[in-house]
């Protein structure tokens, strides 16, 4: 298993860049985490706990062990006496077993593993392996996790609390009691599932030596080697994680998932142990945050935004994974984009016996963005006024501060509201149309931060033959990283982008990177990339002009450069290799974020957030048959700020992409809880948007910053939070009915139209 | 263990397959087929798309055993017939960059060439509501109407061109 | 251990499923029994493919015989839903097999398995029930004919025996009657129905000379109310008239309640998709 040839059985150990690539896309060449196939590989399943939360009294697994094929079936109680594994770990918590050992707090956790020849062997004996469990008093609720008496699902947690945090910036309580007019809602959303296409995939070796080597599909290569060197108790280099491109992510591929498992079963039969998730086992391995936001807002007659004061609770589900600390993040994004003097907000994070909750596309902001864009428009209409208008006059400008303390530079907002307005004709009269059907337009901005701190590195590699090869961990998942850093180092280096190769992920071969999450790859990864291609470039030039003090630097071109020898001669990259005796030459590249960002007061969150602001506006024009309560969107458009723009066809890919994706958790996306039961476990009982869902008009504007030196911005989320606030702002503009829990189903809308109580003044 | 031949991207082949086994599975799992994706495993979203009997057809709905003696197609195996639909429809998914990740699109470029091949006059908004069974969670459509636009053009139904 | 026969005769399929002794099941297009037997909710150790069936006349043809529309037990939902005979004779028919599920759904599945399988949460049956149609089915010896709503007794429930091989599907054809069928989604609009309504009606000088009502998807069966469609005969069918049908249908039915919509949502839907199928009729009618 050690050398590249069973390693990479059959194929090119670097993946060819990916504009290169749309050919295999389009027929199916492309390869997935999924057609990574190691031999000699052995099938895992999981047996998971039918019972969202009880104590585990006992586990047969005799029958299981005597279906033809089966390798091994271990169970939490064995891994829990087996002093090599940890007995619980976590990315901020240490409160997760890899197998439930004494309690399970949720349906779906897996409780033992079953290892087998085939897949279907290991499926079949898994259903023969008896848990006995009693159940405990459950809590999917997490406003009712918080009550006094509620089921505690962690011992040394016993409110169920997951992550608290206050932010403070001025006295918002005396603010709000001063102001003219006061709106104050709570806003609901549930929790949904990511549903990337490509189900979760990973395969583990052990070598002789007691190293571990990890294939997976995560969108996190060098945490997942940390959690599983801590976990086994190894040296992080004695673990080698490999990831290939992702059919989509969304966040669901960011923590730990499968690795742990598969590393603990093959480590039982000695041989690779590969798992790949069936979609029911989707649904249970990762969820957005459920959450429940009160925002109160005052402000002037004139719509001078004047106090907010946001209280929040998300729902963590069953561990904290990344939780207790992204509920900060979500609590500093809730007062959304605006200039406000006056700012308090209070989040706290709960366990529930539900899947445990982490990042989903827009990580922890859809939730806040709907509230605080649904209050505008709300607030908008107590005041008379035009949502846009009262938008207009609050959203941030150059040197406001932002509820963090920081003054804000770079704020594009009005030109955002600007340009989603007109996207959609704003002021155009909706066209005659049908009188059961009612037309409205609605628009939402937004405001996300990028992870910080962060560190990024990339190498960029030529070899003797001339080629170039970016070594990068960041994960190709669609949004086209891939082809980004290509034409990022491609651009520095002054050849054809389609010449630049980017490696797949291997940490013994790519440098380190946080991960690849909250739209940070462009800024962070590819300011590593191009100071790589800077520093190649000049160990080239090095090369080229050697023993030849005072030669003013070549210019290159093509994969080759040009010198003044006097006479300008040409000098191909290979060439130069060949002459300096050199196998390869490799740049290096390192983005850090500065010192001290994203630290934050511990007491009143205030500080610098982050290094990226993101800056996005939506707007769109919906359809309601006010018989049926079914919402149709005609039109959506998304503006973006990009900052310096890499390729502006992949962003509007990311920016109406965005728009699709979050069509679903408004209209229709919800994972149903039963008594703790997942009811919804499937694309058919869980429903996500169709081509025939989609807006009929899908457009986006990208505001780009013509300077050279600008930062690329993130893009990958800008427009999906904003969906949901958009569309209930034009639902009401259509209809006068405000729902302010998420989806907005027909039979909500229609039920809104029924009652008019529930109708705005 | 059945044995079961069929025809598959034009080539006969024999496998010896669990009555089980989906075609799904033999495709991936054996065949080493990775054009033909699982995703919903129940029909809804496409990616296992292939044409059976040059009609598209889910492979997680079909058992191996029930396509012996038929046609099997896959998007990667289209090459063959070196057919000038399946030319042009690869072509305008590359041209409109109809993809992110692209999980989906092999089997949404095969479905448009098997409802071509069936209808050359298919329209594209025919196509569009023949596509509401393709999901795609990246949210290409507006790229994927727009290869269907680069195909057959944005007026209704036309003349279309035979496959050869 | 599942094993696959693919018979050539009515009576071989027949056989083998009587012999298979409970284990044993007929599949069409295999689109309903090869997901219960992924997700292990049946036990069947012999598929019975009909496919292949050769000695029933028009078993995969759609036909006129006479003054009735013929569609046989080997056609499929695409098929149903692109012939020219079924979109002109009954074109709720076309309608109801043109938006089940998907296109490679309705490419696999035939119309007959369709019915067998008696999903509560399906368009063709409502349909069928509406247009008075008749199931054919073999019992090995003897062909019979039952007729469609007599078919259809509860959730996933049919009167016909695990072993009558439904081999086609009659439908009267009548004189100057028109039809409709629409499905209302309540989420994706690739989702199955939430309601489903069928009209089926016959004017006479302007006024209804026969009317049909069938709302499927909201109980267990195709439900029907003849005493509430009876009063519309002999009379206009103008807006008024629809608008109490609708609300008669309304407060007739007992819907279930599922994720794609409670009772009191079922309901309301009903109310609006039997007067706008209603509308559609009148409008065709008109035409
Ligand atoms: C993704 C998806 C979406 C769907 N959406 C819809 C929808 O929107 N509306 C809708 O109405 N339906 C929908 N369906 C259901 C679909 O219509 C049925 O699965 C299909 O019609 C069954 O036909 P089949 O030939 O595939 O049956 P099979 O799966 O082959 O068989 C189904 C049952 O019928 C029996 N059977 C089959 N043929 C015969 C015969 N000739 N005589 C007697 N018994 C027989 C079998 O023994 C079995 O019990 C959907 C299905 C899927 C997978
Ligand atoms: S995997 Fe077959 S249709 Fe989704
Ligand atoms: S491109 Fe990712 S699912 Fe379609």
């Amino acid at each position: 298993m050690t050398d590249d040839a069973t390693t990479y059985p059959g194929r090119e150990p670097l993946a060819r860049r990916m504009t290169a690539d749309a050919w295999d896309r389009v027929i199916g060449r492309f390869g997935f985490a999924v057609d990574r196939r190691i031999e000699g590989s052995a099938h895992a399943f999981a047996v998971r706990s039918s019972v969202p939360h009880g104590t585990i009294t006992a586990i047969d697994s005799n029958e299981a062990k005597t279906v033809p094929g089966v390798l091994a079936v271990i169970t939490g109680p064995d891994v829990r006496v087996d002093p090599s594994v940890a007995t619980t770990h976590g990315e901020t918590r240490q409160d997760q077993p890899v197998l439930a050992f004494d309690k399970v707090r949720y349906v779906g956790e897996p409780v033992a593993l079953v290892v087998a020849e085939t897949r279907t062997a290991a499926e079949d004996a898994a259903a023969l392996v008896d848990v006995e469990i009693a159940e405990l008093d459950l809590v999917v609720d997490h406003e009712l996790a918080g009550q006094p008496g509620a089921p505690v699902l962690h011992e040394a947690w016993p409110d169920n609390e997951c992550g608290t945090w206050t932010l403070r910036h001025g006295d918002a309580e005396a603010a709000m009691a001063r102001a003219e007019v006061v709106h104050r809602a709570t806003y609901r959303s549930p929790a949904a599932n990511h549903a990337p296409m490509e189900p979760h995939v990973a395969t583990a070796a052990w070598l002789p030596d007691g190293r571990l080597e990890v294939w997976t599909s995560t969108q996190a290569p060098y945490p997942v080697r940390r959690r599983l060197a801590e976990i086994f108790g190894l040296a992080e280099d004695r673990v080698r994680v490999c990831v290939d491109p992702l059919g989509g992510g969304f966040g669901s591929k960011l923590d730990l998932r499968l690795e742990a498992l598969v590393a603990l079963g093959s480590r039982a039969v000695r041989r690779p142990v590969r798992m790949e998730l069936r979609r029911d086992e989707v649904f249970v391995t990762s969820a957005k945050h459920a959450a429940t936001v009160t925002i109160t807002t005052g402000a002037d007659r004139d719509g001078t935004l004047r106090a907010r004061i946001v209280d929040i609770v998300y729902n963590g589900g069953a561990y904290a994974l990344s939780t207790p600390r992204s509920t900060r993040t979500g609590m500093i994004r809730s007062p959304g984009p605006y200039a406000i003097p006056d700012v308090l907000c209070r989040v706290v994070g709960r366990y529930t016996n539900t899947v445990p909750a982490g990042p989903f596309r827009g990580a922890m902001t859809g939730q806040v963005c709907w509230a605080h864009e649904s209050a505008t428009d709300e607030l908008a209409a107590l005041l008379g006024m035009d949502p846009l208008e009262l938008r207009m006059r609050n959203v941030l400008r150059d040197g406001d501060l932002f509820a963090t303390g920081e003054a804000m530079h770079g704020m594009r907002y009005r030109e955002l509201v600007d340009a989603a307005a007109k996207g959609v004709d704003w002021d155009a009269d909706a066209g005659p149309t049908r009188p059961e059907l009612a037309r409205g337009k609605g628009m939402a901005v937004v405001l996300k931060s990028t992870r910080t701190p962060s560190r990024s590195e990339a190498h960029i590699v030529l070899d003797a033959t001339g080629r170039v090869t970016v070594r990068t961990s960041t994960v190709e998942m669609g949004q086209g990283a891939h082809a980004s850093m290509a034409q990022l180092a491609a651009a520095r280096l002054e050849m054809p982008a389609d010449d630049v190769l980017v490696s797949t992920i291997d940490t013994h071969r790519t440098p380190f990177d946080t991960t690849t999450s909250s739209s940070r790859s462009t800024l962070t990864m590819g300011t590593a990339v191009e100071r790589a291609a800077d520093d190649l470039r000049r160990r080239i030039d090095e090369l080229a002009t050697a023993g030849r003090p005072g030669t003013a630097a070549p210019t290159h071109s093509n994969g080759a450069v040009t010198v003044a020898l006097p006479e300008p001669t040409v000098l191909r990259y290979e060439d130069l290799l060949a002459g300096a005796g050199l196998d390869e030459l490799v740049g290096t590249g390192c983005y850090q974020s500065p010192p001290g960002a994203g630290e934050m007061d511990p007491e009143t969150t205030q500080g610098m957030h982050t290094v990226s602001w993101h800056q996005g506006a939506v707007a769109v024009e919906v359809e309601v048959d006010v018989e049926t309560g079914r919402v149709r969107v005609l039109r959506a458009h998304g503006a973006s700020f990009a900052g310096r723009a890499v390729d502006e066809r992949r962003i509007r890919k990311q920016t109406e992409g965005g728009m699709i994706f979050g069509l679903g958790q408004v209209l229709m996306e919800e994972v149903v809880y039963d008594d703790g039961q997942v009811m919804n476990p499937n694309l058919s009982d869980y429903q996500i948007p169709s081509i025939l869902d989609a807006p009929e008009r899908v457009g986006s504007t990208v505001l780009t910053d013509p300077d050279p030196d600008a930062h690329p911005h993130g893009v990958g989320e800008n427009t999906v939070p904003p969906m949901a606030p958009a569309i209930a702002n034009a639902i009401c503009a259509a209809t006068g009915v405000r729902i302010r829990d998420l989806p907005l189903t027909p039979e909500k809308v229609l039920r809104a139209i029924h009652e008019p109580a529930v109708r705005t003044p | 263990m059945t044995s079961v031949e069929f025809r598959l991207n034009g080539a006969q082949v024999a496998f010896d397959v669990a009555g089980r086994e989906t075609l799904l599975e033999t495709l991936r799992d054996t065949a080493g087929t990775t054009s033909v994706r699982y995703c919903c495993g129940i029909g809804v979203c496409g990616t296992c798309t292939v044409l059976l009997d040059a009609l598209p057809v889910s492979s997680c709905l079909l058992l191996t055993v029930m396509v012996d003696g038929r046609d099997v197609v896959t998007a990667e195996g289209a090459d063959v017939r070196h057919s000038p639909v399946t030319r042009r429809v690869r072509d305008a998914f590359v041209d409109a960059q109809a993809y992110q990740c692209s999980y989906c699109i092999p089997a949404i470029a095969l479905t448009v060439r098997g409802l071509l091949q069936q209808d050359p006059e298919m329209d594209a908004d025919e196509l569009k509501t023949a596509l509401g069974g393709n999901l795609c969670r990246c949210g290409s459509y507006p790229q994927v109407l727009d290869a269907v636009r680069r195909l057959v053009g944005t007026s209704g139904r036309r003349g279309g061109e035979q496959d050869g | 251990m599942v094993t696959f026969v693919r018979c050539a005769t009515a009576a071989d399929a027949v056989a083998a499923v009587r012999d298979g002794d409970g284990t044993a099941k007929f599949v069409g297009g295999g689109t309903a029994l090869v997901l219960l037997l992924q997700m292990r909710l049946v036990q069947v150790d012999t598929l019975v493919g009909v496919r292949t069936i050769g000695d029933v006349p028009g078993w995969s043809g759609i036909e006129q015989r006479g003054n009735v529309l013929w569609i046989g037990g080997g056609v499929t939902l695409a098929e149903v839903a692109g012939s020219a005979l079924v979109r002109g004779y009954a074109p709720s028919l076309a309608r109801a097999a043109s938006v089940v599920g998907n296109v490679r759904v309705r490419n696999a599945a035939t119309l007959a398995g369709n019915i067998a399988e008696a999903d509560y949460a399906s368009d063709p049956p409502a349909v069928l029930v509406s247009l008075d149609a008749s199931v054919v089915v073999h019992d090995g010896a003897r062909q019979r004919a039952v007729l469609a709503r007599d078919v259809f007794t509860d959730f996933y429930t049919t009167s016909l025996d695990e072993s009558d091989l439904v081999i086609g599907v009659a439908v009267p054809l009548v004189d100057g009657s028109v039809s409709a069928y629409r499905k209302f989604a309540s989420r994706s609009m690739e989702d199955r129905p939430c309601v489903g309504v069928a009209v089926s009606a016959r004017f006479e000088d302007g006024a209804v000379g026969a009317l049909e009502v069938v709302i499927g998807a909201v109980s267990g069966t195709p439900q029907r109310w003849p005493e509430i469609t009876e009063r519309a005969w002999g009379r206009r069918l103008a807006a008024p008239l629809m608008a109490t049908i609708a609300d008669r249908y309304a407060d007739a039915v007992d819907p279930i309640a599922d994720i794609r919509g409670s009772a009191w949502y079922r309901r309301e839907m009903v109310r609006v998709n039997v007067r706008r199928a209603l509308e559609e009729v009148a409008a065709s009618a008109d035409d």
